[in-house]
């Protein structure tokens, strides 16, 4: 009768556990909408079988791995690198463990309910800790590269060691519960410090569009300086010009000063003002853009019809256009064809931009991210997850398709005016 | 008949642009009747008098009565939202006030043939897809409209109401059944609104502005739907499907 008593609310007790658990996971992994269902599922699942196990063998080392791999597969179900999953799912752990075996030393060896209770409280301060410290939004996408992974991996891991030696080591009382409570402060700390790299890590990011788009004005301004340049240089010889003009009319030679008018147009033409929308971010980003996918490819063409002005953020425009335009010429530059072609979009209040360029050894149908192929993989691939964000901001969608060798970037983007 | 309309103080420009029409419209096997004005206030007067056109390649840059103003008149004096316009100009920036005239295209001169064709042939397949007519029934007379003409239907307890330029309709029946009958430039936004693509002047992704100012809001349910067509439809324009 007690015993039913006990496991109804050990059953209670470790919803508001899974709970916690699934609260702490989301803080730093990025669920995709579609998965929610399964997520659900799996935390269901994930909730019975601990219950189950911890009714059968209690606190135990079977238990502890069996937990851990619950924790392990649950995190597949979330976007994100293996070795993000990894260090979460660590943490994640040894968070758990911690406040339960602090629990277990302090008050009693005895199993009962109530130490569960206390456990799950413990845990709650833990998380409520965790969530005031970390920028969700920002900290789920981020990933790094192996030496700071390693770093994050290692304490956690350490923190599980050090546990497991004091649960089958004998050890007993305040000391080992002393040393619970620094394992758990240890690895709080390590949840805060993932944050600040996040942080640092974001500020980086930033620098590099901002620093981009100062190569971008830069390159404008030579567009305009040798536009104006060729004006002026054409004014400068007009008189010459109408004079030549005046003497092939006179003659009655009709061909010749239409190839002259021809040739006085041709010299107006600045070959590196590729886009001329009047938009100034948009015409500095693609031109500067452009130019550079020119030079290594074949075929370059771009369709613009845009206002002078556009409801959009500068910087968000070119942490969408600048890494989509990257990425595609990195692709086309790879291929036989190298083609690329850019089109943008404004019709009612709806901004549709859509890249094309040639690419090989994707397979055909939809993707929804592309793996890099560069061996910097924490640096890369990262751009996409970026310009899935923005689109995100602006309610909009992103679609990519790959078919017959070329691959397609779909984007709409609502432009609020309303 | 296809009514094609150009308007540019360029004479020169004017007739060889002429030219090219009657040349593309007869390879692509469409009776074409092509018209052509030299003043913004000239087609302003002749459109105000009734002169229907299907499509309109205008100047922005005219002397007088600007492009601007003149789209402006067809789009909102004549509620007219069915001739396609496409704006001509020697310059590649536009201001925000020609977007809202929901031009089928820009062309920057000189215009090549090309792009003539690819606009014409734009224009026609976007009519085409709109020929059919909607039924319905009151009482039991059967009446048929036009469903270009059509901006939107709402239904309001157990009838549905629908707007056209001329005025509103209504009659008993379920937005669902009606909806199968509509060609696809008709979009369900909520359980009781139909709009149709042709007079929405802005969309957003919680609500749709129609032409005629009204503003309807897209319910939770339809929101990714509707967003997932639009992204389709400027798909296929652009591929020209």
């Amino acid at each position: 009768m007690v015993n039913d008593r006990v496991i109804f609310e050990l059953m209670i007790v470790n919803i508001l556990r899974v709970l916690l658990i699934r609260k702490l996971m989301e803080l730093f992994l990025p669920a995709e909408e579609d998965e929610i269902k399964k997520i659900r599922i799996g935390y269901v699942c994930y909730y019975l079988l601990a219950t189950i196990l911890l009714c059968t063998f209690k606190i135990s080392a079977l238990y502890g791995i069996c937990t851990y791999l619950g924790i392990a597969g649950l995190t597949s179900f979330y976007r994100g690198t293996w070795k993000k999953r990894i260090w979460v799912s660590l943490a994640v752990f040894a968070t758990d463990l911690a406040c339960s075996l602090a629990v277990y030393f302090a008050f009693s060896h005895q199993f009962i309910v109530n130490l569960q209770a206390v456990q799950t409280l413990l845990l709650l301060i833990c998380v409520t800790i965790i969530s005031r410290t970390s920028d969700t939004a920002a900290d789920r996408e981020i990933a790094f590269d192996k030496r700071q992974t390693g770093i994050l991996i290692a304490v956690p891991a350490a923190g599980i060691l050090i546990l497991s030696v004091l649960l089958y080591g004998g050890y007993q009382g305040m000391a080992a519960t002393l040393i619970c409570v620094s394992t758990l402060i240890i690895n709080l700390s390590i949840f805060y410090l993932y944050h600040m790299m996040a942080e640092n890590y974001r500020n980086l990011r930033e620098n590099d569009i901002y620093r981009q788009q100062t190569y971008a004005y830069r390159n404008q301004l030579d567009v305009i300086m040798e536009s104006q340049g060729r004006i002026r240089a054409l004014r400068h010889d007009m008189k010459n010009h109408i004079l030549a003009l005046q003497m092939l009319l006179q003659k009655k030679d009709w061909a010749e000063a239409c190839r002259y008018v021809d040739s006085m147009q041709d010299f107006m033409v600045n070959p590196s003002e590729y886009i001329a929308s009047g938009n100034e971010s948009v015409d500095s980003l693609l031109n500067y853009k452009l130019q550079r996918a020119n030079e290594i490819l074949e075929m370059v063409e771009a369709r613009i019809s845009i206002p002078e002005k556009l409801m959009l953020h500068t910087f968000d425009l070119n942490v969408v256009l600048g890494n989509l335009l990257d990425n595609a010429t990195e692709a086309a530059s790879r291929t036989q064809e190298k083609r690329l072609r850019v089109m943008i979009k404004l019709e009612k209040g709806v901004l549709f931009i859509n890249i094309r360029n040639s690419c090989q050894g994707i397979a055909d149908g939809k993707q929804r991210g592309l793996e890099t192929t560069k061996e910097d993989a924490s640096n890369h691939g990262i751009g996409l997850g970026n310009v899935r964000r923005i689109v995100e901001k602006y309610q909009g969608e992103m679609d990519l398709l790959c078919k017959d060798g070329s691959m397609e970037t779909d984007i709409i983007m609502y432009i609020k005016e309303m | 008949m296809y009514r094609i309309g150009i308007c540019d103080d360029d004479k020169e420009l004017c007739s060889g642009l002429e030219e090219q029409i009657y040349q593309i419209t007869k390879d692509l096997k469409v009776k074409a009747d092509v018209e052509v004005w030299y003043s913004g206030e000239g087609i302003r007067k002749d459109i105000g008098n009734g002169t229907r056109l299907d499509l309109l390649f205008l100047d922005i840059e005219l002397v007088r009565e600007n492009g601007i103003s003149v789209g402006k008149f067809i789009r909102g004096e004549m509620e007219d939202m069915q001739t396609h316009i496409v704006y001509i100009s020697a310059r590649q920036s536009y201001a925000m006030q020609l977007f809202k005239i929901q031009p089928l295209d820009f062309l920057v001169k000189p215009i090549s043939n090309e792009q003539i064709r690819e606009v014409l042939a734009r224009s026609i397949r976007q009519k085409q897809s709109f020929k059919s007519c909607f039924e319905y029934r009151k009482g039991s007379a059967v009446f048929r409209v036009p469903a270009k003409d059509i901006a939107y239907f709402v239904s309001v307890d157990k009838k549905i109401r629908f707007t056209t330029k001329d005025g509103e309709e209504e009659f008993y029946g379920k937005l669902k059944n009606i909806m199968e009958e509509l060609p696809d430039d008709f979009m369900m936004i909520h359980q009781s609104y139909i709009v149709n693509q042709l007079y929405v002047s802005e969309y957003a992704y919680d609500c749709v502005k129609m032409s005629d100012g009204t503003v309807f809001s897209i319910s939770k349910p339809y929101r990714k739907e509707i967003r997932g067509k639009i992204r389709q439809y400027r798909r296929a324009e652009i591929h020209g499907e």
